[in-house]
């Protein structure tokens, strides 16, 4: 069934990838969260280490208070190594998709199919957004287990719109890797457009805050409109949720505008 | 074996640039259908640029090109239907088996029976079951060939087809041109030697610097064939048995061996070689770089061969 369509051969054909990275980010998410516990019990010993740090610091780095769940989870689990891992595997996945392919040859045969290069693109781009939203999924389904046990007490609906805020950072830089692939056919390039981004936009949602030149920094930055809200503590935010969707779909159009017009595999 | 008059591919002043570089210069090509077509000319001469073209992998930067009588830029999508490709270079990474492969390409050409896709996989002595990334270059060739020909299409185009193939599978893929084309199918295949479709193709077109510089019957071109030979022999040659044949260039006689270059038929050759006891007798053929030299640089001018080429890239 899934050799039918382009879609589902890469599925196919990245099923041990998905795997290890549902995996990987499952088991980062249950160690990560696993600590919360322990610091809820020694919430009154932090709030004085994080009162000696600079204000500035506590502030970039989002550490506001790591005895309540959402502050303790929105510092750690969504704030700094589920990104990183949510971005990596949507970097590596998007970079793959259009440029990896056609840098190992495979797109050429592909393309010399009756298949629109509009289609494949699209197609593939749904297969990495499906795969994204199965680790945004994996994460959320394994915080969602531990809410009692961990004594997270958070409604099951907020981690969601936290998971799905997360996610879409990374499928934002997964995107711009992907667009960038598409359009210049280079792994390495798509790569690169992905990173600088995402590293662009860390740093311009936490340190850039703290200059007044670089304040404006934040609007072009994923995490400022997936994390401003605070998802964990409000839920959905319907404006700043639609940005974070229509940055992808931008990025898939940029891309698709310019692949199905350029020579490909040279 | 001359074919209908239905052209299957046509190129008219077909011009490809990339950037600075220009890599075709005006391609005029015709290729009938029901026709073996030989797209011969060194690396680098535009043979794949030429493909790619057709395929629209790639856009031409000017000019005409046309498959089926359809413009490879409006019609892609039409064309492609109808034709098998093997590219040059078959590059396959996936961890899943060949068989799930090729079912995949089948689909998206809407279906092949799996009895036909095991059918060619046993006749190129093909297991299916093995991850196509681990195969070997002669096994990936062979998955790249049965994707060419499982849905019968008409046109194959394939690009330097028996590279990797061992002696025993090229005759066997020799047999299944020879298939293709009494079914009515058309074949374009290129090579950068002779000697890999002569001995199936009609006619063949001869690329070099991005320039068409011979369209010509095979046996013609066969008959301006250089072939280099060495010939050793009992006892001592006598020099004025082989100075007199006409046709040997750069012979060089040494105690009992004689080192030749032939031009056409080695016929007189070996009649004079007979004379002696022969121990042995090797043959190469040159690449096509070299018999251009040989050939196109000297004796163009005869007329039938397009010399537009071959004296622009002497002056160069």
């Amino acid at each position: 069934m899934l050799l039918r369509s382009v879609f589902g051969k890469f599925l196919r054909d990245h099923r041990r990838a998905v795997l290890g990275w549902l995996i990987g980010i499952s088991a980062v998410t249950v160690m990560y969260s696993s600590f919360f516990p322990t610091m809820k019990d020694a919430g009154g010993a932090y709030e004085e280490m994080m009162d000696s740090m600079p204000a500035g610091l506590t502030e970039a780095m989002g550490w506001s208070d790591f005895s309540s769940a959402e502050g303790y989870l929105g510092a750690t689990v969504f704030g700094i190594l589920g990104p990183v891992l949510m971005i990596i595997a949507a970097i590596m996945f998007g970079s793959r998709a259009i440029a990896g392919d056609e840098e190992e040859g495979g797109l050429e045969l592909l393309l010399a199919h009756p298949v629109r290069r509009t289609s494949v693109l699209m197609q593939r781009f749904a297969a990495v957004a499906l795969i994204m939203a199965l680790l945004g999924l994996a994460m959320f389904a394994v915080l969602a287990a531990l809410n009692t046990p961990l004594t997270l007490d958070l409604p099951a609906g907020r981690l969601f719109a936290a998971c799905a805020m997360l996610t879409l950072i990374a499928l934002s830089y997964g995107s711009a890797a992907f667009a960038a692939g598409a359009i210049t056919g280079r792994r390495s390039y798509a790569v690169m457009a992905g990173a600088v981004l995402a590293v662009v936009g860390y740093l311009g949602n936490t340190f850039a805050l703290q200059v007044a030149e670089l304040e404006w920094l934040r609007f072009a930055s994923a995490f400022y409109y997936a994390q401003d809200p605070e998802p964990l503590v409000n839920g959905f935010d319907a404006g700043f949720t639609a940005v974070l969707v229509a940055v992808p779909a931008v990025l898939l159009a940029l891309g698709a505008g310019v692949f199905a017009r350029r020579d490909v595999a040279v | 074996m001359s074919a209908s008059t239905r052209p299957v591919i046509t190129t008219a002043n077909l011009t490809k640039r990339y950037g600075r570089h220009q890599a075709l210069f005006g391609l005029d090509m015709e290729v009938d259908e029901g026709e073996v077509f030989g797209f011969l000319g060194p690396n680098g001469s535009g043979k794949t640029t030429t493909i790619r073209i057709l395929l629209d992998l790639i856009r031409r930067s000017g000019g005409e090109s046309r498959v089926f009588g359809l413009d490879t830029r409006a019609d892609g999508m039409a064309i492609r239907r109808r034709v098998g490709y093997l590219p040059g270079e078959l590059a396959m990474v996936s961890r899943r088996p060949a068989r799930e492969l090729l079912t995949h390409l089948a689909n998206l050409r809407g279906g092949v029976p799996q009895h036909r896709i095991s059918a060619l996989a046993e006749r190129l002595d093909l297991d299916l079951s093995r991850p196509v990334r681990g195969l070997s270059k002669g096994n990936k060739q062979k998955v790249g060939l049965i994707q060419a020909f499982m849905h019968d299409p008409d046109l194959l185009i394939l690009d330097e087809p028996t590279s990797g193939l061992d002696p025993l599978l090229q005759q066997e893929f020799l047999a299944m041109v020879r298939r293709a084309r009494a079914d009515g199918r058309t074949v374009f295949m290129s090579s950068h030697v002779l000697s890999e479709v002569q001995d199936v193709a009609d006619r063949a077109a001869v690329i070099r610097g991005g320039r068409i510089v011979a369209v010509e019957d095979i046996d013609a071109l066969r008959d301006r064939m250089v072939r280099e030979f060495r010939v050793r022999v009992a006892g001592r040659v006598r020099a004025e048995d082989f100075t007199a044949i006409d046709n040997l260039r750069e012979l060089h006689i040494e105690g009992d061996s004689v080192r030749c270059t032939v031009d056409g038929s080695p016929d007189a050759l070996v009649k004079a070689a007979a004379r002696y006891t022969v121990l042995s007798l090797d043959s190469t053929e040159p690449d096509l770089e070299e018999l251009f030299f040989h050939h196109y640089n000297r004796n163009g001018a005869d007329g039938t061969v397009g010399i537009e080429g071959a004296d622009r890239h002497a002056a160069a």
